[in-house]
């Protein structure tokens, strides 16, 4: 199947507190073809994750309402959301938030300073292509 | 969509603007529609609105909400290369999480100046690609 249809096919949620970050990562994932679906805190990520079942989820850790690392843990306890990847998106830098999310059940973590979007599409391809 | 009005500064120079742009560039791997669209008008509608929200915590002595929405500038210009900007809300952060609060009238004026210089580039800026793309 062609690279566009495959991501057509694929919804991601974007969890993010930031709207001038959100608004860029929705717009050029919406344009690589992905459905894509957002939260602005860590309450209704949890809602949408349960509701909708993405196929990827692209978490903030500094989001109000639950701490990214928190909804998390609560994906993974679910047994409706336990399979869903989950790409943590994060300012943090440091070896101890890398490792802990890890630990919690993040599939990858990725720096959002600087970030390149091509760099973006090319780890959520590879972790849809998981199996 | 309403834009930051520039009342003191002078007008940017391309100098000015060139780390912006290089940094938008390789935000988006040179997807100038992007930054166009989305990138530029987004920052000069979102950032007002969370500064204003800032003052407004400052104003009701909410530490939490200060160092948070401080911390949510700083997120937001960093993908635009502005270092000066970056510093300042950063410094604003530190004292709110530190519960330095003598400090917040000081450090939130600075911020608001430099704020006022980084929008006066940006807008600069997306009127320059969108003359470019025009042509």
């Amino acid at each position: 199947m062609p690279e566009a249809t495959l991501r057509s096919t694929r919804t991601l949620l974007v969890v993010e507190d930031d709207a001038v970050y959100r608004n860029m990562t929705v717009h050029m994932l919406t344009k690589a073809g992905f459905q894509v679906i957002e939260a602005t805190d860590g309450e209704e990520a949890l809602r949408l994750a349960t509701d909708r079942h993405p196929d990827l989820i692209l978490l903030d850790l500094k989001i109000p309402k639950v701490v990214g690392f928190q909804v998390l843990l609560r994906l993974k306890e679910n047994l409706v959301t336990a399979h869903i990847p989950v790409l943590v998106l994060s300012a943090l830098q440091g070896d101890a938030e890398f490792q802990q999310a890890l630990q919690y059940g993040a599939a990858e973590y990725m720096v959002k300073f600087p970030m390149n979007y091509q760099e973006l599409l090319d780890r959520v391809d590879e972790l849809l292509e998981r199996p | 969509m309403e834009t930051p009005v520039l009342t003191t500064q002078t007008a940017p120079t391309f100098a000015d603007l060139e780390p912006i742009l290089a940094a938008l560039a390789q935000w988006t791997a040179g997807d100038v529609d992007a930054i166009i669209r989305v990138a530029l008008p987004s920052v000069l509608t979102e950032v007002p609105r969370t500064s204003e929200a800032l003052e407004q915590a400052i104003e009701a002595g909410d530490l939490e909400a200060v160092g948070r929405l401080a911390h949510r500038i700083k997120g937001s210009v960093c993908q635009y290369g502005d270092t000066v900007v970056r510093e300042q809300a950063l410094a604003l952060e530190t004292a709110a999480t530190e519960g330095r609060t003598e400090e917040f009238d000081s450090l939130y004026g600075t911020l608001q100046s430099g704020l006022q210089t980084f929008y006066g580039k940006c807008t600069a800026l997306l009127e320059q690609l969108r003359a470019d793309t025009a042509e």
